[in-house]
């Protein structure tokens, strides 16, 4: 599942056209869009607002829980110091600072997303170019930091990815919606290849314990109602089983019609399972 | 075009590390790297949400000054050959290599590479301790290759020549540099040193392919020692981790004939022998993150806060290795940990 936050409309309408995302009629507060495996999320200007709505998405989307298959993106317009920079250039960012805090993430970097990679600062205010010291050359926007620490507190640092395309270079005037909008449709191929390249983050972990293994234990830890602890001994069990032996685990399925009619049998028939996994 | 970033695509720097020759040297040797500063290498190495077994396949390296302990007393867990002043230092934090039983997997929440660039501060602190020895009629004994393969990273950070010319200075310091690699060409040309011992840890080829990743097969470490021998390097043999797995009696006697059928025992200075042991907590972590192999998996015991095998195989292994060594060596040239 990739989950995308963006804080306007503007920046999520080429996405929701090109994904061909519907909007989720069941949450009011804040605009969702879904797709087969992309949730994407406007909310707003502001920091608060991001990590707001990156909480709350995660929470709800993370389907499998601890992000394990989860991807979060922040997409958005970033201003840019450098005017050597061509607006629409789309970039990886590779650290954020928050600007009031001045703390600083630094996303992953483990995927090649064939993108020049830039620093970004994320400001409480909108900033213009006599605010940002001569030198600077980190973007600046009002998301980024938000987005970052609420997602990190729910998924690993490489499930994290924050893409900024330049949209103006800290002048006064803001610049009109419809060539906010081209910029980001001018840029859709390499968003898109992005996500394509994101679900290698989620097949990166390998577990001998197949789905069908996972059935049998938790058939057995059912029918034998152990306790958590034993629970994971059988896991750590049943895995080294595999590992060691490269084989599945059929051998304690006969286990599965044993009854357990208190503790004593219970820890009995445990103990057996323990020593077929450990022989 | 791989999806993935290859090893040190990314060099993170530390402001403090700029302008330290090192840190020139190796931002040079990778001119493509995207540079990142950063306040303190912690900012990075210590975050908390990281995979080490993914940041393994696609390493970044760190760039930092070691502003805390540049010195640490040696650990129980580690042969000190009888050497009372026993100290270490971690001038790398991790390693190139990936082995399977690796401790600094479950020591450090990263799997970046992290190079203290302050050399001068670590040749202080060492000069300083010499002085202050416990036991001043014995040298100071500096594994410098405790925590990490520096050999293995020669060709980026001189850090083994930097040691070696350092430790012909200085009297009363002998230390040590261990390795799993066939790199001995970079120290080749250097004169060697008596108090500098070249130290390679030999596996039996089954176990380096299926446990070491990354380092290079026995046969070539074995040929590596041998050179150094023939340039007239103390050289030390260490089996270490020994661990135990079917056919481990057989593969480990193939080990040590093939090492003394290329290795005068004579010339060899001496050796270390230990049974695979890890402090339980890393041994925990490790098995969380890593369901990918089956040494963590073997029939261990915790005594205390170490997990090892069980006291009677640990005697098991460690004998047979010492008989096997005793068919070369003297029984005094050999230090065990069991
Ligand atoms: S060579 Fe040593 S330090 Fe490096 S990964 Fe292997 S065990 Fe760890």
């Amino acid at each position: 599942m990739k989950i995308i936050i963006t804080a306007l409309h503007l920046e999520a309408r080429p996405i929701i056209q090109c994904f061909g995302l519907k909007k989720d009629p069941l949450s009011r507060r804040l605009p969702v869009y879904l797709g087969d495996d992309i949730c994407l999320a406007v909310c707003g200007t502001g920091k608060t607002k991001a990590a707001a709505a990156t909480g709350w998405m995660l929470g709800k989307y993370d389907a499998a829980g601890a992000g394990q298959g989860t991807v979060a993106i922040n997409f958005g317009l970033a201003g840019c110091p450098n005017t050597k920079i061509p607006l629409g250039t789309l970039f990886a960012i590779n650290k954020i600072t928050d600007h009031a805090t001045n703390r600083h993430f630094y996303p992953e970097m483990a995927l090649n997303l064939s993108l020049p990679e830039n620093s970004l600062t994320t400001h409480d205010h909108p900033v213009t170019k006599e605010q940002i010291p001569n030198d600077e050359n980190s973007l600046v926007d009002m998301e980024g930091s938000g987005f970052f620490t609420a997602a990190a507190a729910f998924l690993p640092v490489p499930r994290i990815i924050c893409l900024k395309l330049v949209s103006d270079h800290l002048e006064k005037a803001p610049m009109d919606k419809s060539t906010m909008i081209s910029l980001v449709e001018s840029r859709i191929k390499e968003i898109a290849h992005v996500l394509q390249l994101s679900e290698n983050l989620c097949h990166e972990k390998t577990d001998p314990l197949l789905p069908a293994d996972d059935a049998l234990l938790n058939e057995l830890a059912m029918s034998l109602r152990l306790t958590a602890t034993q629970r994971h001994q059988l896991r750590d069990w049943a895995r080294g089983h595999i590992l060691r032996k490269n084989v599945n685990l059929d051998i304690i399925r006969p286990f599965l019609t044993q009854k357990a009619d208190n503790k004593a049998s219970r820890n009995r028939i445990f103990e057996a399972i323990k020593n077929e996994l450990l022989a | 075009m791989n999806s993935w970033h290859n090893n040190f695509s990314h060099i993170y720097v530390e402001k403090e590390a700029r302008g330290h020759g090192l840190t020139d040297k190796i931002l040079a040797r990778f001119p493509k790297a995207t540079q990142i500063e950063v306040d303190n290498y912690k900012e990075v190495f210590a975050r908390p949400g990281q995979d080490f077994p993914s940041q393994k396949k696609r390493m970044k390296l760190i760039l930092a000054v070691e502003k805390g302990k540049l010195l640490y007393h040696g650990s129980e867990n580690a042969q000190n050959f009888g050497l009372p002043n026993f100290y270490y230092n971690t001038l790398i934090l991790n390693c190139l290599y990936n082995c399977a039983y690796c401790y600094l997997q479950g020591m450090y929440p990263s799997a970046n590479i992290v190079v203290f660039v302050n050399l001068q501060d670590f040749f202080q602190s060492v000069q300083k301790a010499i002085q202050n020895r416990p036991d001043p009629t014995t040298p100071l004994y500096l594994p410098v290759s405790y925590d990490t393969d520096l050999l293995a990273f020669e060709s980026i950070v001189p850090f083994c020549r930097e040691w070696i010319e350092f430790s012909r200075n200085e009297r009363d310091l002998l230390i040590e540099i261990r390795t799993k690699s066939a790199n001995f060409g970079s120290l080749e040309g250097i004169q060697p040193h008596p108090e500098a011992i070249l130290a390679w840890t030999l596996s039996p080829e089954i176990v380096a392919k299926n446990y070491e990743q990354g380092t290079p097969p026995t046969q070539k470490r074995i040929a590596a020692a041998k050179r150094a021998l023939d340039a007239g390097w103390p050289v030390r043999l260490c089996f270490d981790p020994v661990l135990r797995f079917p056919g481990w009696e057989d593969a480990y006697k193939k080990l040590i004939e093939t090492t003394f059928a290329t290795l005068p025992p004579e010339k060899i200075r001496d050796a270390s022998l230990g049974v695979f042991r890890m402090n339980a907590d890393y041994f925990k972590r490790i098995k969380k993150m890593r369901t990918d192999t089956d040494i963590l998996y073997q029939s261990y015991q915790k005594e205390g806060n170490i997990v090892s095998s069980a006291e009677s195989e640990r005697r098991e292994l460690t004998d047979t290795l010492r008989g096997l060594l005793e068919n070369y060596l003297k029984p005094d040239q050999i230090d065990t940990w069991t």
